[in-house]
């Protein structure tokens, strides 16, 4: 065992605010041996991230270093002069933060940043900088490295943005790099890439990682040892595979089994919220949410004690012994209504986006061409089932869902309601039968109404002789929360609450379809989970159809029925959630899935790492939108548009899948002899299929693969 | 809906408090309007009676002309030997009236128009701002002038010409609220909800709006009362023999050397209160920022 690189003994800060002293983080201590991997892993509000400023020293200015010490190669940090700071930061000791798009500068080019670094800390010519910057964007894996230097941060994509970040931050050969967050902004895809570099760095270059993270996966995939974090404290401290294999906090446990995880588990669900760091309890801060407290965790704070090879902060871990970290529950069967009939149905649905709606711009000739957000896509929604739809940024889920209930005009394509087309279903009559969840708890509601306004307006508005008093009390009884809350502002509420709101606002119509945007993304695990129970409660008891639209394939998979992946504006595959997460069939979605961090360390990760980045949608590929990306690309791939095809499994639109396809009807195949997945193959295999809809469309597709024979 | 007024104007008292200039300036700016009204009443309801009881009549030309500031004169007296010290309490009637007519006058037109334009966006918005864009083209006192010289020299004529060249001003920060506010989710609920384009305007976006262009009604106020005093400096204001700040200074220019004080007190008025306007919007602004309220910075 090496001596520790960094020491963190007794560390407390408070912040001063309006209401006084707060206590963001109380008494953390870990240690950081030369190349070591540490996560530090806590909800919102936890103190992780205050931690690693405090270590930094990046603390704002209400923020105070109260107690407690940080040695680095044996050197006090606290106690520095902003002077000798400046020394340490960069050379020995560097941090990556979460937010790639406002971490750069953006009136400076990427190469002046990353240069600026080298020159404050080394002793060299401008010319040797730059060429140092070039090596260093070579060694984060940014493609052509020379070009890029001079480029601006907006000219990048986020995942490239935060390659940038980190060449910055390894620039002067630190010994302890800090990640705060560096993948919560990113894709899934991306993710996966960003892990891996970071990985790689450590190793090659002897560095100690302090890994900040919500995301227990992350850690479990690139950790050895992990800090678990709660309201300020850490908890649970020792080797990851110690920790999330046997759990003894029960704090830890119940995050572990609160995870939404891609195996076939039903997540157990964390009650409760994380105390708000001045409504801290008396005694352990989790008494109130453990199911394991008794009186005297309501009176002793807990200390953080050795126990069974790792150190945890609960008086009672000898009574309570080592927790599961799995839940016990197997994932429930869906049943889904059998030749239930399609409520939602939509064929060769399609929206443009202009790059700019001015007049001029539009009659002037040049230009960029428009984005295809939505390229073509048929689906449908069963009656009483939950679709998921999956994608990353850029994919056109969002921008489906909008289209589902017309708060985006389309522009081409139909959309069918109760077998009406959607013209013909009075708007009156629309708004009161499909209802929306949004993602961000903090910009769907109105910041200047009450809760009871709000939801007030909303029932009026479909019910004139409603007793509004009385519903509003009965709306926020069934989403879980007070009939008092009636009277508080959307500020007053947690994001868990204020998206608990929203979900009344959707039920205030008495809808039959919930079209639900991600609605659990800016929420802590544990809240995410209690809210998930929610909807699916709601969705049982109202009879209501609901497509769910989420980037996280875990969460897709607790609550989906049907999974259809979109990538680039195209729908790649659909099939029962079973069959899509048992066996994907499209490369794109292997990936995906291969992607999710998985919380159990002893699952050896195996995942397929993507190259590069979705493209860009104003200029997509040629051929399929994937190829560039596919591991499995072959040199057709790059000619001809793969489309929609449906068997027994699903849907698919890939090539590879199509072959076999092909190979049932041999004749069924036109234009360059060779094109599989044509009209012909579609539809002398959509007879046996049961999918609501005949995928018959994909005009474009058609007309994309008449232009490339025709070459 | 009081206690919603209540919680929202004490959060932002709180903040507003927290700046000592703006208190300062808030105190001038309440001055100068009580002044302002109290010499409103007496002119129009009380015949004078109430500042020839306190003091002399801002009006009747009865002591020495020229005088310097003595204790009877604490401003001294003019040309025509007036008190300057009630003509300059008396100018504030006007100063106040015309910067809060004008200004409301200008929200009143520009908010609604900024505010639809940026929630229903193109052609509407391209006509109106296109619109507010060529009267925005015009220097603002040379068109208050040319409106003024159309219409005639008084009172309300000023205060429409004021009122017309400040909508631009409201317009175009209530467009580019209403533009942010209508891209916030809580908009597309109500389009979700199906409610009206009126409801949605009204209830959900507009309210939203109100914060910038209060701030933007204080600082206009202070570029009002310039505008006023320079109308009345070069004579297209109100017509003598009511006093206003302008005025007075316009006519004092002639005897700088010799009787300063005629132009200096009307002119120290101006400065302070628009010195006043201009502190109290500063408080608002940051005041009504939540990104400055210090709450939750960690």
């Amino acid at each position: 065992m090496h001596d520790p690189l960094l020491t963190v003994d007794g560390l407390t800060t408070e912040f001063a605010t309006t209401h006084g002293s707060i206590r963001a983080v109380e008494d953390v201590s870990f240690d950081l041996a030369p190349g070591e991997k540490l996560g530090i892993v806590g909800e919102s509000g936890s103190g992780k991230s205050v931690t690693a400023r405090t270590v930094m020293r990046l603390l704002d200015d209400n923020g105070r270093i109260e107690a407690g010490s940080v040695q680095l190669n044996g050197r006090e940090l606290t106690t520095l002069s902003e002077r000798e700071l400046t020394d340490v930061r960069g050379t020995e000791i560097a941090m990556i933060f979460q937010d790639p798009m406002s971490s750069l500068t953006p009136v400076l080019t990427v190469g002046t940043q990353i240069t600026e670094t080298i020159l404050e800390h080394q002793d060299v010519s401008k010319a040797r900088a730059r060429e140092q910057a070039i090596e260093l964007l070579d060694r984060v894996r940014i493609p052509d490295p020379e070009s890029v230097i001079d480029t601006y941060p907006h000219e990048l994509s986020g995942g490239q943005r935060q390659r940038v970040l980190i060449a910055i931050a390894i620039s002067c050969d630190p010994d302890v790099l800090i990640a705060d967050e560096p993948t919560t902004a990113v894709d899934v895809t991306i993710e996966a890439q960003i892990l891996e570099l970071l990985e790689d760095l450590v190793e090659d270059r002897e560095m100690s990682l302090v890994q900040i993270t919500h995301d227990l996966g992350v850690v479990a995939e690139t950790c050895d040892r992990v800090a678990v974090m709660y309201a300020g404290r850490i908890v649970e401290r020792g080797d990851v595979m110690d920790v999330f294999v046997e759990p003894r906090h029960p704090y830890t446990a119940g995050l572990l089994r609160s995870t939404p995880r891609i195996a076939d588990v039903e997540p157990a669900l964390l009650p409760g919220n994380v105390p708000e760091p001045g409504e801290r309890p008396a005694g352990c801060n989790f008494a109130p949410r453990c199911p394991h407290a008794t009186e005297e965790c309501r009176t002793d704070d807990p200390r953080l004690d050795r126990v069974d090879g790792r150190d945890v902060a609960c008086v009672r871990s000898d009574v309570v012994g080592v927790l599961e970290p799995i839940p016990g529950e197997r994932r429930h069967d869906r049943v889904r209504p059998e030749s239930a009939a399609p409520i939602v149905e939509a064929d060769d649905l399609r929206k443009e986006f202009s790059s700019s709606d001015s007049l001029v711009d539009r009659l002037l000739p040049g230009g960029d061409p428009p984005v295809q957000a939505v390229d073509g896509v048929d689906v449908s929604l069963a009656a009483g089932e939950t679709l998921g739809l999956v994608g990353e940024s850029g994919s056109g889920k969002t921008t489906l869902g909008r289209l589902l209930l017309e708060l985006t005009d389309r522009t081409d394509g139909e959309i069918r309601f109760d077998g009406r087309p959607l013209a013909d279903v009075p708007e009156q009559e629309l708004r009161g039968r499909i209802q929306f969840v949004f993602q961000d708890p903090n910009s769907s509601l109105n910041p200047r109404q009450r809760i009871g306004t709000i939801l007030g307006h909303a029932i009026r508005k479909h019910d004139e002789g409603a007793d509004v008093e009385e519903r509003v009390g009965e709306l926020l009884t069934e989403v879980g929360l007070d009939g008092e809350n009636r009277h508080d502002y959307p500020h007053q509420l947690s994001g868990g609450q204020k998206q608990r709101v929203g979900v009344a606002r959707a039920l205030a119509v008495d809808p039959d379809v919930i079209v639900a945007d991600e609605p659990t993304s800016a929420l802590d695990v544990s809240v995410q989970g209690q809210l998930l129970d929610l909807l699916e409660d709601i969705k049982q008891e109202h009879g209501l159809s609901m497509v769910f639209i989420s980037h996280d394939l875990s969460v897709i998979r607790h609550v989906a029925d049907r999974v259809a992946v979109m990538y680039l504006g195209r729908i790649v595959e659909v099939a029962e959630a079973e069959t899509l997460f048992d066996a994907p069939r499209h490369p794109y979605t292997e990936a995906l899935l291969s992607a999710v961090p998985n919380p159990d360390p002893r699952v050896d990760a195996d995942r397929i790492v993507l190259e590069g980045e979705i493209p860009d949608p104003k200029r997509p590929p040629d051929g399929c939108n994937f190829a560039s990306r596919c591991p499995d690309a072959m040199p057709e791939c790059k000619e001809y548009d793969p489309r929609l095809v449906a068997d027994d499994a699903g849907r698919v639109a890939c090539l590879l899948h199509h072959d076999a396809t092909r190979g049932a009807a041999p004749d069924a195949t036109a234009g360059g002899g060779d094109v599989p997945g044509d009209a012909g193959s579609a539809d002398e295999h959509s007879d046996g299929e049961d999918e609501p809809v005949t995928p018959d469309g994909g005009r474009s597709a058609s007309t994309r693969d008449q232009s490339a024979t025709d070459e | 809906m009081s206690t919603e007024r209540s919680t929202g104007v004490a959060r932002t008292w709180r903040g507003f408090r927290s700046h000592k200039l703006a208190v300062a300036g808030l105190v001038v700016v309440s001055v100068v309007t009580v002044v302002g009204i109290l010499a409103y009443v007496d002119d129009a309801y009380l015949g004078n009676e109430l500042i020839t009881t306190l003091h002399y009549s801002p009006f009747e030309p009865k002591f020495m002309p020229l005088q310097g500031p003595s204790l009877a004169h604490p401003f001294g007296t003019d040309t025509l030997g007036r008190d300057v010290f009630s003509r300059t309490l008396y100018g504030a009637k006007v100063s106040v009236q015309v910067a809060l007519t004008a200004v409301i006058v200008a929200a009143v037109i520009g908010s609604p128009l900024g505010v639809v334009a940026g929630y229903a966006g193109g052609y509407v918005e391209t006509v109106v701002m296109r619109l507010v864009d060529v009267l925005l083209g015009f220097p603002a006192l040379v068109l208050a002038i040319g409106l003024v010289a159309a219409l005639g020299f008084n009172l309300t004529n000023v205060i429409i010409a004021l009122g017309i060249v400040y909508v631009p001003q409201f317009a175009r920060i209530a467009r580019s609220t209403a533009l942010s506010v209508s891209n916030e989710e809580y908009v597309d609920a109500a389009r979700g909800m199906g409610y009206s384009t009126p409801h949605i305007v009204l209830r959900e976006v507009l309210p939203n709006c109100v914060s910038p262009l209060l701030v933007q009604a204080s600082l206009l106020m202070a570029f009002a009362i310039i505008a006023e005093a320079s109308l009345s400096f070069l004579g297209l204001g109100v017509q003598p023999p009511t006093p206003t700040w302008g005025q007075m200074v316009s006519t004092g220019s002639g005897y700088l050397t010799t009787a300063p004080w005629i132009s200096m007190f009307p002119g120290a008025a101006i400065f302070v209160t628009v010195l006043g306007f201009n502190l109290v919007g500063d408080g608002l602004r940051d005041a009504l920022d939540p990104r400055e309220s210090g709450e939750r910075r960690f």
